[in-house]
């Protein structure tokens, strides 16, 4: 059984007076194997921004059922969204969203703590993780003190400390420079093959190529999709370039 | 740049701002309003009959023209926080600075004739409804003709002007001073968390400290007259500091306690806490002191108005109080003076009940061991103590306790002589003149006429009043021919209904002009003679109680309105934050809500803190006002206290529920 299936996910929106309804997606249909790693590409408006929110629960889809672990996540109440979000999803936003209240630790700990999480637990999952995102010297720092990418290695780390079945990235490279961009990028394969499952929506075409499977959206479809096998990351950067062309060119072939 | 193009903007600037700026043309139209009718009513009384009134007025007047400017400044850095974005992005879009500052100007003039029109009306309209409740207040008939008091408009266009004007200037030169990008981030700078100041905190703790045992320890009225306002800074620089430095120390010290901190109902709040007091700490403090100053005010005023019947049988504990003065060496005859009050007294048809007559001399020391001295002397800073010598017939006439006393000594009665310290004297000095003593003792309860002062009073009984004469001679040394003399009491009450001992009184009064053998001066006191003039000082007190009681109101919910709103914004972001990450929406609302809750009432529990700490200085000070009823002031205080905490819980859940609006949009 795939770890996650997204069935026939249809979603409207209504304009706020009740007038012209906006298709974002149509009926898009995909599904995401245990331990794979997917990047999800498409243009501006393409609808993969609704597509990640709705399998994050943030959003309710106007149609169609998303299947994480079998459950279908469309039919939990209101009430436990928010356990299940944090009990089988990981988050990494592109602004980070940390909270400059909290410092790193704690902003790490924030969905331990709101589990109910015993405080010396939560030390002996935080430490391998610090470790492996290299985040262990500023753990004690305010997010307003660190860099970009010290940040977003910190939100990576907050995702991961739960131990999600699938961590959802909404271009999570989005705000920070190259260097910071590969480091992360590599860590992000490093997770990967330590066995844990990404689904990444991203605009940039490097980060794309680090997945093993791109999925193309355009007119709230899944447009094409392409497999890296065992070609290396550059070939694969060549091909979902050019099917990225295609895409906004307007080719009707599936792949 | 097309004409009539910045006013546009500036008037299109407040209209999308109205959340921000309906509220605070309502604070400054409300300020004008109550500015316009004290500056009113101190101008009105001014032409009335009491100069007494008008002084008070006239103080009012002051207060809440310094208030307005505070308050107003303060408010206005609130408002042009909130709009510092929106000039950014002004300035981004290629307006120049000089454009917006004429922008800004247009703004300022808008607010300003907006406030003063409805200030104006309102106050104008206000005025008649505030005089008439001034006058019903003091009894006073309100037939009188409501006019608009055209130099009270002047006034109040004036000193708004000006407050307009500083105003205007302090967010010019904030505009001026950082640069677009700047002004664009302003609101979501990152604020580095504060860092704990344990040395103000521990200052903050002695001050507050200190000022509370003074409140506590407070013996004597005087002192407490003396010390009020000591005490009073003290609490407000301990509450400022406690509040800022000691709020930081006690939340970090919570944080510590992992077990305590990692919870999730903790977790958020006290990270929020602190973060959130470092900005707020001050305006929370602030609502603290005015809140316990409506309170003082209020209880005090009404207290001693509720009371004035209290306060009249204090001052004048007999209805009558003639007393006419002579020196030793004059041979007064006081058995005429009597004979022409009861005279007087029986012609006009009443009968005298509770007649007292003493001949006493009343002198003002203050003691060195057994020694009564000048009470100018630098060297002695003891209490007052009030020395009433009178000779023990006299003694025995007011007290009904006879007292043994021979030729040339001195029985002494007071709390004074039955200290520890006092078994060891057998002689006592007075200005220098040192008596053989006959005895010592407690003061009879029975004793009424000196009860009136303030001081300690000690009763020295003498065999005949002439063994005090050097003593007089001793007196009129140290201070000039004019002091004290031996000084003969009439007190009584009489019979009859109020308006015919009034007619007595204002018959009786006629005494100060007549002439009687020995007598240097003769004074007059009658208590339903002196009930108008109370009436107007302690009604007027109350009224400005009252008035400024809802001022300082007024001023304390507007702050914690703006602070809500402002809060509402950062808040807004870090709880749409915490839902992603998994906190339901439940648990935000939880969080939020327990938020709110403490940053609203740990002022007022402060403030009910500091008023009970202040209760027996107040008592004490209230004693020196003559209201000696410390039952009715407790009352008045829990009263006050309480509907102040429902106004209070009111503006709370109308704050609480614009937070919420803000903070859950698009959640």
């Amino acid at each position: 059984m795939p770890l996650l299936e997204v069935k026939n996910v249809k979603k409207i929106y209504t304009t706020r007076f009740g007038g012209a309804q906006v298709q974002a997606l149509s009926a898009v249909n995909f599904s995401v194997e245990h331990g794979e790693y997917v990047a999800i590409m498409g243009e501006s408006g393409s609808g993969k921004t609704t597509l990640l929110n709705i399998i994050a629960s943030l959003d309710r889809p106007t149609g169609g059922k998303v299947l994480l672990g079998g459950e279908d996540i469309t039919s939990i109440a209101e009430k436990q969204l928010s356990v299940f979000r944090r009990k089988k999803l990981g988050f990494v936003f592109q602004d980070f969203n940390l909270l400059d209240t909290f410092c790193i630790r704690d902003n790490i700990f924030l969905p331990l703590v709101l589990s109910g999480e015993n405080y010396k637990k939560m030390e002996e999952r935080l430490e391998p993780i610090a470790r492996k995102l290299h985040i262990e010297d500023i753990l004690e720092k305010y997010p307003y003190e660190v860099s970009g990418g010290q940040k977003q290695r910190c939100a990576v780390a907050r995702a991961l400390i739960t131990g999600p079945q699938l961590i959802l990235a909404d271009e999570p490279t989005g705000a920070l420079d190259s260097r910071a961009s590969d480091n992360l990028l590599d860590m992000f394969s490093q997770i990967n093959k330590e066995g844990q499952t990404i689904l990444m929506v991203t605009h940039s075409v490097k980060a794309a190529s680090h997945a093993s499977r791109v999925l193309f959206i355009r007119d709230g479809e899944v447009f094409t999709q392409l497999y890296r096998g065992e070609r290396t990351k550059e070939a694969f950067y060549a091909d979902i370039a050019a099917s990225l062309t295609l895409l906004s060119v307007g080719g009707e072939e599936h792949a | 740049m097309r004409k009539g193009f910045l006013p546009r903007l500036a008037a299109t600037g407040l209209k999308n701002n109205r959340q921000t700026y309906l509220p605070y043309l309502l604070t400054c139209a409300g300020t004008v309003m109550m500015f316009y009718n004290m500056c009113a009513l101190t101008f009105h009384t001014s032409t009335i009959r009491n100069s007494n009134l008008s002084t008070l007025m006239s103080i009012g007047m002051g207060v809440t023209a310094i208030f307005a400017v505070i308050f107003l400044f303060y408010t206005n850095s609130f408002v042009i926080k909130r709009r510092k974005k929106e000039f950014g992005l002004y300035n981004i879009l290629g307006l120049e600075k000089k454009h917006i500052g004429i922008t800004m100007l247009f703004e300022s003039l808008y607010v300003y004739l907006g406030s003063m029109i409805l200030g104006l009306g309102l106050g104008v309209l206000f005025n008649k409804l505030v005089t008439l409740i001034l006058y019903r207040i003091l009894d006073f008939d309100p037939n009188f003709s409501f006019e608009i008091s055209s130099q009270s408009i002047v006034y109040t266009v004036v000193l708004f002007a000006g407050i307009a004007v500083l105003n205007l200037l302090f967010n010019l030169l904030q505009v001026r001073l950082a640069n677009p990008i700047q002004l664009l981030r302003d609101n979501s700078a990152g604020e580095k968390e504060p860092k704990a100041k344990w040395i103000s905190a521990l200052a903050g703790a002695l001050t507050l400290g200190a000022g509370y045992w003074i409140a506590l320890t407070i013996e004597s009225p005087l002192d407490a007259f003396e010390m009020f306002f000591v005490a009073a800074i003290l609490v407000i620089i301990g509450t400022y500091l406690l509040f800022t430095a000691g709020s930081i120390i006690f939340l970090k010290l919570m944080r510590k306690n992992k077990k305590y901190y990692y919870k999730p109902a903790h977790f958020t709040t006290i990270s929020g806490m602190i973060y959130r007091m470092k900005q707020n700490a001050a305006g929370l403090a602030s609502i603290c002191i005015l809140s316990t100053a409506v309170l003082v005010m209020i209880s005090t005023t009404v207290s001693m108005f509720v009371g004035v019947d209290d306060l009249l049988y204090t001052r004048f504990p007999q209805e009558i109080d003639i007393s006419a003065t002579y020196l030793p060496e004059t041979d007064f005859d006081r058995d005429a003076l009597l004979a022409y009050v009861e005279g007087t007294v029986s012609e006009a048809g009443r009968q005298v009940e509770n007649m007292e007559v003493s001949t006493s001399l009343t002198i003002s020391t203050q003691r060195k061991g057994n020694a009564f001295v000048s009470g100018s002397d630098k060297d002695v800073s003891s209490a007052i103590h009030l020395l009433v010598i009178l000779s023990k017939d006299d003694y025995y006439a007011l007290s009904g306790e006879h007292v043994s006393v021979g030729e040339g000594e001195i029985y002494a009665l007071g709390n004074v002589f039955e200290s520890k310290e006092a078994k060891e004297w057998d002689s006592i000095d007075i200005l220098g003149c040192s008596y053989q003593l006959a005895g010592m003792g407690g003061v009879s309860p029975e004793i009424g006429t000196y009860t009136a002062y303030l001081a300690e009073i000690c009763y020295l009984v003498v065999d005949e009043l002439d063994t005090a004469a050097p003593v007089v001679a001793a007196a009129k040394e140290l201070y000039g021919e004019s002091y004290d003399s031996f000084t003969c009491h009439i007190a009584f009450d009489t019979d009859g209904t109020q308006e015919e001992k009034m007619e007595l009184a204002g018959q009786l009064k006629e005494i100060r002009n007549l002439e009687f053998p020995g007598a240097e001066e003769i004074t007059f006191s009658g208590r339903e003679l002196s009930r108008s003039s109370f009436f107007d000082t302690y009604g007027g007190l109350f009224f400005l109680g009252i008035f400024l009681g809802a001022l300082f109101l007024m001023a304390t919910v507007l702050i914690i309105y703006y602070k809500q709103i402002v809060e509402g914004y950062d808040d807004k972001e870090r709880f749409s934050i915490m839902q992603k990450v998994g906190m339901s929406r439940q648990e935000v609302k939880q969080t939020v809500r327990a938020q709110v809750v403490i940053v609203f009432f740990i002022p007022l529990l402060a403030a009910v803190v500091h008023i009970a700490a202040a209760l027996p200085i107040l008592t004490k000070l209230l004693y020196l006002l003559n209201l000696q009823n410390e039952l009715l002031f407790l009352v008045c205080t829990i009263c006050t206290v309480l509907v102040f905490a429902l106004i209070y819980a009111i503006v709370y859940s109308m704050t609480a529920k614009t937070y919420y609006k803000i903070v859950y949009r698009r959640m």
